[in-house]
C-alpha cells in the first residue's frame, strides 16, 4: 500500500468524520443506505486517501455545516455532458494558502428520475465502491457533497480523454508497447478491484480514462457490484453488449470477476483491430459473433454450459474453441506472448480464464518491446495537434500542397494505387 | 416569325446530326437525352463507378435527385446513387475503371515483400493479386472473387490496418523529406547569388583601386600592392565559399537522419527498473492464509451445484472475502486511534479501522 501514488495522504481522523457526516439529511429515507455503506466502509480495507487538509473540519461535527464547508471548496466552471442520470460539470477546486486550483469533474446525480424514493442504483454503487477503492489506475472520488436542492455531487479527479478517442483516432499509429502499457494498467486496476472483491461489470474503452499524464484509470462504477455470496443471485443484465461475456447470454446468475476479463479481453482486440472485435446489433447476434470468431460452447469446452438457464443448443455449423493458430493469424502483431495471454482472457469458460493477477504475471508484459511509459504514450489528437492544424489552415481547401506550381504532381496523386490513405 | 423558328430547329437537328455522323464523338453529345454541347458549350459528363454509363450532367440531375434509380442506359440494371457520380479522369473507360479497382485492391491487398519469407511467395502472392484485379475488370467469376477478397480482409484485419498504418508514416516522411531538399536547394541557390554578388563588388573594387594607384607618384609599385591584395582577398574568399558550401552538405545529411527518427516513434527501449506486476504492492498477509475447501453443508451444496459453478462462479474468492472480512480488523489498535492510523498501513490485510464508527 505504501508504495501506491495516490492524491495527497491526509490524516484518517478527518476522513473518518467526513464518511461519517455524509450529509444526505433530507430526511426522506436516503440516509440509511448511505449511513449503511459508511459503517461498511472499513471491511474493504483500502487507504483511506482524501485530499481534505484543512484541519479545522475536525473541530466540528455538525453535517450541513461541514456540507457546506466541502461545497464551498469547488467551483462549477461549465457543463461537460449530461446522462440518464447525472449532469457532469467541469470545475475546479478553489486553491488554497498551500495548494494550487485543480480541476475536478462534478457529477451531480439527478435526484427521482427512476426511483421515486431516493437516489438511483448506479449513484449508491458508484458512492459506495469508488469511497472504498484507492488505486492509481482507479478514478478517485474527492469529494461528496448535497447541493441545495438535495442533488448528490460527487467530486471526481478530471480526466480528459479516454481509450475510445484513442482507438478511433485513426490517424496516430499505437505502437505495441503503448498497447502493453494501457493494458497493464487496466490489469492492475482491474486487479485491484478484484482484489478488494468488486467487480467493475462495465468494462470498455470509453469507461477507461486517461489522465493528461497518460496514466489510464478505470471509471464508472454504476454496474460495479460486490462479489456475492453463494447461491445469491446476480442479474445478468450488464456489461455492454459488445464486451459482454457468453455467460451473462445464457442468464447465469452466478458468476464472478471473470466477466470483467473476457471484456478486458476485447478491449485488447480492439487496441489492435482499432474497431471494436465483436460488434453485435442484438444479444442474439452478439452470441452469434461469439460463437462464429470465438468458438461455439459446448458440454466439451465448457462443462455443464447446458445447465445455464438461458442457454440454447447454438444451431448451424460448430465452431471449435480457437486455438493458437486462429489468434496468431488475427493477432500477429501482439506476438507469442501477448496472443497466449489474449487467449486466456477470452476462454469461452469463465473457469478457464485466468485472473486479473494471473495476467499480469504474463511474459508479455516483461519482454520487448516493453510497455511504453505513461508519459511518452500517444494523445488524444496527436502530439503534433496544433502544428497539424497550422499547416491545414494555411493550404487552400480540397488542395494538399501549398504551392500552384504542382499541376503534374496532381496527376499522379490520381494515379497512385496506394491504399494507405493518400 | 414561323420561318425562322423552323430554321432554327433545322440548324438543330442538322448539329445533331452532325455530331453523330462524326462518328459519335462521344464528348459532343450525351448518350442519355442526346443534347449536344453545340446548344450547350457547358454540358460536364459524369459517371458513376457502378457501370461506367457516360451521362450529362443534367441528366444525373434529372433522373437521380429524387434518390437512387436505374441506371438509364437500355440493358444495364444497375441502381445508381447521385452522390457517386464523378468526373471522368481518363478518357478511356476501362482506364477509368481499371484504376477504381487497383485502388480498391491495393488497400486490402497491402502486404509488402518484408511480410513474406521468400521472393517466391512475394511474387505468387503479387500474381494472386493481379488475378484477381484481372477477375474483376473483365467480370470472371465475380462471387468467387469477391468472396476471396472477403476471406483474405477477415483473416489479415490486423497487418492491413499495420501496412496502411505504415504506408502513411512513410508518405508523410516523404513529405517532409520534400520540404526539407526544397529548403536546401533555396539556400544552396542563395549561397551563388550571394557569391556571385561577392565576386562582381571585389572586381568593381579591384578596378578603382587600381585606377587609384595609376594616379599616384610610383604608379608600378602601387599597382603591385593592389593586385597582390586582390589575390589574397580572392583567395580568402574562395575558402569562405568552400567551408560555407562544406557547412551547407553538412546540414544536408544531418537533419535528414533526425528527421528519420522523430517520425519512425520508436519506444523507449530499455526497461528502466525489473517489471512489477503489481506495481510495489506488498501482497502478503500477515495475520492469516486461505485453505483451498472449507468444509460446510451449505457450501458443499452450491459447490456441487452445476448452475452455479457453469456461469464462472468461484467459491475461493468466496472464501477468501469471508476470510479477509473476518480478520480485516487485527492489527488496528483501538485506543490510540490518530496517531496509528495516520501510519500508511504496511500491507493488505491491516486495513484501517476507525474508532469513530
Amino acid at each position: 500500500m505504501s508504495a501506491t501514488a495516490g492524491p495527497p495522504t491526509s490524516s484518517i481522523a478527518n476522513a473518518t468524520v467526513i464518511r461519517r457526516t455524509l450529509p444526505f439529511g433530507n430526511g426522506n429515507g436516503n440516509n440509511t443506505p448511505l449511513s449503511a455503506l459508511a459503517a461498511e466502509g472499513s471491511a474493504f480495507g483500502g487507504d483511506v486517501k482524501l485530499p481534505n487538509d484543512d484541519s479545522d473540519l475536525s473541530d466540528n461535527d455538525d453535517p450541513d455545516d461541514l456540507n457546506t464547508r466541502t461545497k464551498k471548496k469547488y467551483t462549477k466552471d461549465r457543463k461537460l455532458g449530461e446522462g440518464a442520470y447525472a449532469v457532469v460539470n467541469l470545475g475546479h477546486r478553489r486553491a488554497t494558502a498551500t495548494e494550487p486550483a485543480v480541476p475536478v469533474a462534478i457529477k451531480k446525480i439527478k435526484v427521482n428520475t427512476e426511483f421515486r424514493d431516493g437516489i438511483t442504483m448506479d449513484a449508491i454503487r458508484e458512492v459506495k465502491y469508488l469511497r472504498e477503492l484507492h488505486h492509481p489506475n482507479v478514478i478517485a472520488l474527492l469529494d461528496v457533497f448535497s447541493s441545495k436542492n438535495q442533488n448528490l455531487c460527487l467530486v471526481l479527479e478530471f480526466l480528459d480523454s479516454d481509450l475510445e478517442m484513442i482507438i478511433r483516432d485513426t490517424s496516430q499509429t499505437l505502437s505495441m508497447g503503448d498497447i502493453k502499457s494501457w493494458m497493464l494498467m487496466a490489469l492492475r486496476g482491474l486487479w485491484w478491484c478484484h482484489k478488494s472483491f468488486v467487480i467493475h461489470r462495465d468494462i470498455k474503452p470509453n469507461n477507461l480514462l486517461l489522465a493528461s499524464n497518460g496514466v489510464l484509470k478505470l471509471a464508472d462504477f454504476g454496474l460495479a457490484r460486490s462479489f456475492a455470496d453463494p447461491k445469491r443471485h446476480m442479474t445478468h443484465q450488464v456489461i455492454t453488449r459488445w464486451y459482454r461475456p457468453p455467460e451473462l447470454f445464457y442468464g447465469a446468475r452466478f458468476y464472478s470477476s471473470s466477466v470483467d476479463i473476457f471484456s478486458l479481453g476485447l478491449v485488447f482486440c480492439e487496441l489492435m483491430l482499432r474497431t471494436p472485435f465483436l460488434p453485435g446489433n442484438t444479444d442474439l447476434h452478439q452470441l452469434e459473433l461469439i460463437c462464429q470468431w470465438l468458438g461455439t460452447p459446448t458440454e466439451e469446452n465448457w462443462p455443464g454450459v447446458s445447465s445455464l438457464p438461458g442457454y440454447h443448443e447454438a444451431s448451424g455449423t460448430l465452431v471449435k474453441e480457437r486455438g493458437t493458430d486462429f489468434f496468431t493469424n488475427t493477432f500477429l502483431a501482439a506476438g507469442e506472448s501477448g496472443v497466449e495471454l489474449l487467449m486466456k482472457m477470452l476462454r469461452l469458460d469463465p473457469r478457464k480464464r485466468c485472473s486479473a493477477r494471473e495476467a499480469l504475471d504474463s511474459k508479455w508484459f516483461s519482454q520487448e518491446p516493453y510497455p511504453t511509459p505513461p508519459a511518452s504514450l500517444p494523445k488524444k489528437g496527436g502530439g503534433k495537434g496544433i502544428e497539424k492544424v497550422g499547416s491545414d489552415l494555411k493550404r487552400k481547401a480540397g488542395e494538399l500542397f501549398n504551392t500552384p506550381d504542382e499541376r503534374g504532381k496532381k496527376v499522379a496523386r490520381k494515379l497512385d494505387f496506394g491504399g494507405g490513405g493518400g | 416569325m414561323p420561318s425562322l423558328t423552323t430554321s432554327t430547329a433545322a440548324a438543330i437537328a442538322r448539329a445533331r446530326e452532325n455530331a453523330i455522323n462524326r462518328g459519335g464523338d462521344a464528348d459532343e453529345i450525351c448518350p442519355v437525352c442526346k443534347s449536344s454541347r453545340y446548344l450547350n458549350p457547358n454540358m460536364r459528363f459524369l459517371v458513376n463507378p457502378e457501370c461506367y454509363h457516360k451521362m450529362c450532367e443534367s441528366c444525373v440531375d434529372r433522373l437521380f435527385s429524387q434518390g437512387p434509380s436505374q441506371c438509364p442506359v437500355v440493358g444495364c440494371d444497375k441502381i445508381l446513387r447521385k452522390q457517386k457520380f464523378r468526373k471522368q479522369t481518363f478518357e478511356d473507360i476501362q482506364v477509368e475503371k481499371e484504376v477504381d479497382v487497383r485502388k480498391r485492391i491495393a488497400k486490402t491487398f497491402n502486404k509488402r515483400q518484408e511480410d513474406f519469407p521468400s521472393l517466391k511467395e512475394f511474387n505468387d502472392y503479387l500474381e494472386e493479386v493481379e488475378t484477381v484485379t484481372f477477375n474483376l475488370l473483365n467480370s470472371i467469376d465475380i462471387n468467387a472473387t469477391e468472396a476471396k477478397i472477403t476471406a483474405f480482409e477477415q483473416s489479415n484485419k490486423s497487418s492491413i490496418l499495420q501496412n496502411a498504418a505504415k504506408a502513411a508514416q512513410e508518405q508523410q516522411f516523404a513529405l517532409a523529406q520534400r520540404e526539407f531538399e526544397k529548403e536546401q536547394h533555396r539556400r544552396a541557390r542563395e549561397l551563388e547569388n550571394e557569391i556571385e554578388a561577392e565576386e562582381k563588388r571585389d572586381k568593381a573594387e579591384h578596378k578603382a583601386n587600381l585606377l587609384k594607384a595609376l594616379e599616384a607618384d610610383n604608379p608600378d609599385a602601387e599597382v603591385a600592392k593592389v593586385n597582390k591584395m586582390a589575390r589574397k582577398k580572392s583567395s580568402m574568399r574562395r575558402e569562405n565559399q568552400e567551408r560555407r558550401a562544406r557547412e551547407l552538405e553538412a546540414a544536408r545529411n544531418a537533419p535528414a537522419f533526425q528527421f528519420m527518427s522523430n517520425l519512425n516513434r520508436v519506444a523507449e527501449e530499455a526497461p528502466p527498473e525489473k517489471y512489477d506486476p503489481v506495481d510495489g504492492f506488498d501482497e502478503t498477509n500477515r495475520y492469516f492464509m486461505y485453505r483451498d475447501k472449507y468444509e460446510s453443508p451449505w457450501l458443499d451444496d452450491a459447490r456441487n451445484n452445476k448452475s452455479i459453478l457453469a456461469g464462472g462462479y468461484l467459491l475461493q474468492q468466496y472464501y477468501e472475502r469471508a476470510i479477509f472480512e473476518a480478520f480485516s480488523g487485527v492489527g488496528c489498535f483501538i485506543e490510540d486511534p490518530t496517531e496509528e492510523a495516520a501510519l500508511p498501513s504496511e500491507s493488505f490485510d491491516t486495513p484501517m479501522i476507525d474508532s469513530a464508527v
